[in-house]
């Protein structure tokens, strides 16, 4: 008998805890269980990835187990991969924030001056991740692809 | 131990019948609840409705909650002692310790499998509140593979092994446990391995709805990284425990006999180990997808398979529990796995292909790859064992066993190339490496394996696997010592630091890599433990009481021998020993022969002196008054198994300690602090 009651309550309780999702109205920005952000996710982490090589490639050349040419074409291989990603991160972001064509055009050019490494010239800021020097109005750090706050 | 026969143990009597009922039906809607959650997950995900996610995973929780139920309603009759419940009475027994009778829990059969579901539901509640906010496209889809090997599990309870089966009458007393399981391995060697086997479900899980998605890219592997080393982990720790727990209990010398329940535990840690190196191949070059899914299936697979094996009573050993019909639930159980798994993987065949190539094959891609090809190539050999006396007895009716010298005459070979591979590996960069590069680093290395080559001949170890293996651990640590040494120099040339502390930003920057080769250091001193083997003596005497005999520089003599019975013991011979090492007095072993309650066989506790050096290992093999038979065996190096085992342990813990930056962004994340 005291059994049966136990159980009852039991389910009775976990009845009402599964089922309450679904009477329950949810905020609609709570809606978080559907949203596919696997595109940016998947580009955060291969520009991640890009960084990291690069900087075990560095560590690498230095404890000599790469040859210096070796160093500099796979170097320059993920650096493009990295900014590919880079620039592609700020694109989506942008279509999120709905910023104006302007800033599209800032981005394309910031992109440019980082592939030819043009950045060092004009002023700069400091990285709060790794500590590396960046041009002022750079969105990421070019050391570690860390964001960098705005100015 | 008096049992009280007024009042209170009628109360206890009903109380435990409470308990009991409530178990099993806890696990009737254990059993609803896995279905509602694994069928609405996926009607969720279909339909694009958050909310029937969102109930699917509530669910989910109320399994975990109710097996928590039973499981405690299992404890609770095995502390009350209450026989009546058939599985208190089959493994316990008034006079078992405590620490025992809770640890059959998972002693037996039906409790190890509510014992697995239990665990799993676990799992699958920290899956479930890790990714509230993340993955959200493949969760529903985890949810339902983790429901689904929940439900499995759950319905074999409901339907053929219940634990909480009643008695008609209630017994006096219960059977006992079987001596050899009372020991502390019991406390903590199952636990260990069912952590390691269940926590492989959910990189498995992860791998279903990567598929099922097709979200084939490495998020899934990312996510379930923590969750594959942390299994692996705890499936070498419950590996290592079974072989120590063998060593001291069972009494015939020696820690591992390729008995097919060994093999079958084997199995996992292997495919499983070739999964945690292959999949760093997809997290840097994106290549190998195709391998590593096949690799987590497989070692899935083999979990379960090891969990049948043990479980199911097919193969006799101190594991199993007499024939059953669960066999065939689990034959089924798997069949279904591995349609489920190739179909999906052939339909996504296409999207799987590689978007790189090796670029050499002399890179540290390609020598993972031979590692892999190697560890599958052990596991292949080791599948043999289990399975063709399985074989030989459904087509021949005869079984035959598959012995040691088959595993020893195969896998000693694989295992010495992958011990070469271990130490070429650090030598090779990601990439290419020229031939040039290769060798000048091997040089120091060479000289000084070839060194330790000839030093070993000069001390009379002559060629074999053994002295093999000892100049391949040579060769191996030299390595290491190199990585760590130019490492560090070259941190320290970077930063301008101190030798300790750039060692110590070196290991702290990239964990993965140093722990990697922490956990490496373990493997190659459990080799150099196993090549000891190839050392070992063994002798067979009788003794009177005062006499001595020498084996290797040890000298035994035999003071006495006491005869009494102990609470949990009906009778206890003990053989007094004093040893000595070349007349210095070491120790006083106390080898055992005793017959517990409720069983008629002597079981025998062995006593063992460990050095570094050599462990004397004796069994009391038989007596008469003042007259003892001893079976002495000196094994040399068997304490660097084990201390090879809390390395790796020691370099799990370096490669999941927690990244300071990523922690600190994350909380940065969490309070809205990160503004851009």
């Amino acid at each position: 008998m005291v059994e049966h009651v136990v159980v009852i309550f039991l389910i009775l309780g976990a009845g009402y805890f599964v089922v309450r999702p679904l009477v329950i109205p949810r905020r609609p920005d709570d809606d978080s269980s559907l949203k596919g952000d696997d595109r940016l996710k998947q580009l955060t982490l291969k520009k991640d990835r890009a960084y990291a090589t690069i900087k075990e490639l560095e560590f690498d050349a230095n404890m000599g187990k790469i040859s210096k040419e070796d160093f500099e074409t796979l170097k320059r291989q993920y650096m493009f991969e990295a900014v590919d990603s880079l620039k592609e991160i700020d694109e989506l972001e942008t279509v999120k924030t709905k910023t104006t064509g302007l800033e599209e055009k800032n981005i394309e050019r910031k992109t440019s001056a980082l592939r030819q490494n043009k950045s060092a010239k004009k002023p700069q800021v400091f990285c709060v991740e790794c500590g590396s020097r960046a041009a002022l109005r750079a969105r990421f750090c070019p050391s570690c692809g860390a964001k960098l706050a705005k100015p | 131990m008096e049992i009280e026969k007024d009042e209170p143990e009628c109360l206890g009597g009903r109380r435990q019948i409470v308990m009991n009922e409530i178990g099993y039906y806890s696990l009737i809607i254990a059993l609803l609840f896995s279905v509602y959650s694994g069928l609405t997950s996926v009607f969720g995900i279909k339909g694009k409705r958050g909310e029937v996610i969102a109930s699917a995973e509530n669910a989910a929780m109320c399994v975990f909650f109710f097996l928590t139920a039973a499981s405690v309603a299992l404890i609770y009759a095995l502390v009350t002692r209450d026989f009546q419940v058939e599985y208190v009475w089959k493994y316990t027994s008034r006079s078992l310790p405590m620490s025992y009778t809770v640890a059959a829990f998972y002693g037996g059969q039906k409790g190890s499998l509510l014992f697995w579901a239990w665990i799993l539901s676990i799992f699958s509640l920290i899956v479930i509140l890790q990714n509230r906010k993340k993955n959200r496209d493949l969760l529903p889809y985890v949810n339902a593979v983790l429901m689904g090997t929940t439900f499995f599990f759950v319905i074999l309870m409901v339907f053929e092994a219940n634990p909480f089966e009643m008695l008609r009458h209630v017994p006096p007393d219960g059977r006992g446990l079987n001596p050899m399981l009372q020991n502390p391995g019991m406390i903590f060697h199952p636990p260990t391995i069912f952590l390691g086997y269940v926590g492989f479900t959910v990189p498995f899980a992860f791998s279903l709805a990567a598929l099922i998605t097709g979200h084939l890219g490495d998020v899934w592997i990312r996510t379930t990284r923590r969750w594959t080393i942390v299994s692996w982990a705890f499936l070498t720790a419950g590996n290592l425990l079974g072989m120590e727990w063998a060593y001291v209990e069972l009494g015939w010398g020696g820690y591992w006999a390729w008995d097919p329940v060994e093999n079958a535990s084997f199995l996992p840690w292997l495919v499983g180990t070739a999964y945690l190196h292959s999949v760093m191949i997809q997290e840097k070059r994106n290549m190998l997808k195709i391998w590593n899914l096949v690799l987590i299936l497989l070692t899935f697979l083999l979990t379960i398979f090891g969990t049948f094996i043990t479980r199911s009573g097919l193969i006799a050993s101190v594991h199993s529990f007499g024939q059953s019909s669960l066999g065939w639930m689990f034959l089924i159980f798997l069949a279904i796995v591995l349609a489920v798994s190739l179909i999906l993987l052939t339909y996504r065949l296409p999207d799987l292909r590689s978007e790189n190539h090796l670029d050499s094959f002399l890179s540290r891609e390609s020598s993972f790859l031979y590692n892999n090809l190697l560890l599958v190539g052990i596991a292949f050999a080791v599948l043999w064992g289990p399975l063709f006396p399985m074989l030989s007895e459904a087509f021949r009716g005869v079984k035959i066993t598959v012995g040691p010298p088959f595993f020893n005459g195969v896998i000693i070979p694989i295992a010495l190339a992958l011990l070469l591979l271990t130490g070429l590996c650090p030598l090779i960069a990601w990439r290419r490496t020229s031939v040039k590069k290769f060798f000048k680093k091997a040089f120091f290395p060479c000289i000084l394996s070839v060194t330790g080559a000839v030093f070993l001949y000069l001390s009379g170890i002559g060629p074999s696997y053994a002295f093999v293996s000892f100049v391949l651990s040579i060769f191996v640590l030299t390595t290491f010592f190199l990585e760590f040494f130019d490492g560090t120099r070259t941190q320290r040339t970077l930063s301008g630091e101190g030798y300790l502390k750039s060692l110590w930003t070196l290991v702290a920057k990239n964990k993965r890599r140093y722990g990697g080769y922490i956990i490496h250091l373990g493997v190659v001193m459990a080799f150099v433990s196993f090549a000891g083997n190839h050392f070992n003596t063994e002798k067979q005497i009788t003794l009177t009481k005062g006499e001595s005999f020498k084996i290797e520089e040890y000298t035994i003599r035999f003071d006495a021998l006491s005869n009494y019975p102990t609470a949990n013991k009906k009778r206890s011979v003990i053989a007094t020993l004093t040893v000595f090492d070349e007349d210095r007095r070491v120790a006083t072993l106390f080898p055992e022969k005793s017959i517990y309650h409720g069983q008629d066989q002597p079981t025998s506790e062995v006593a063992i002196h460990s050095t570094l050096e050599e462990d004397l290992y004796v069994i009391l093999a038989g007596h008469k008054k003042d007259m003892v038979t001893l079976k002495v065996l000196v094994n040399p190096l068997v304490a660097w198994l084990w201390i090879g085992g809390v390395v790796m342990g020691l370099g799990t813990v370096i490669v999941m300690f927690p990244n300071r930056r990523r922690q600190k962004k994350i909380k940065q994340r969490d309070l809205g602090v990160e503004k851009i």
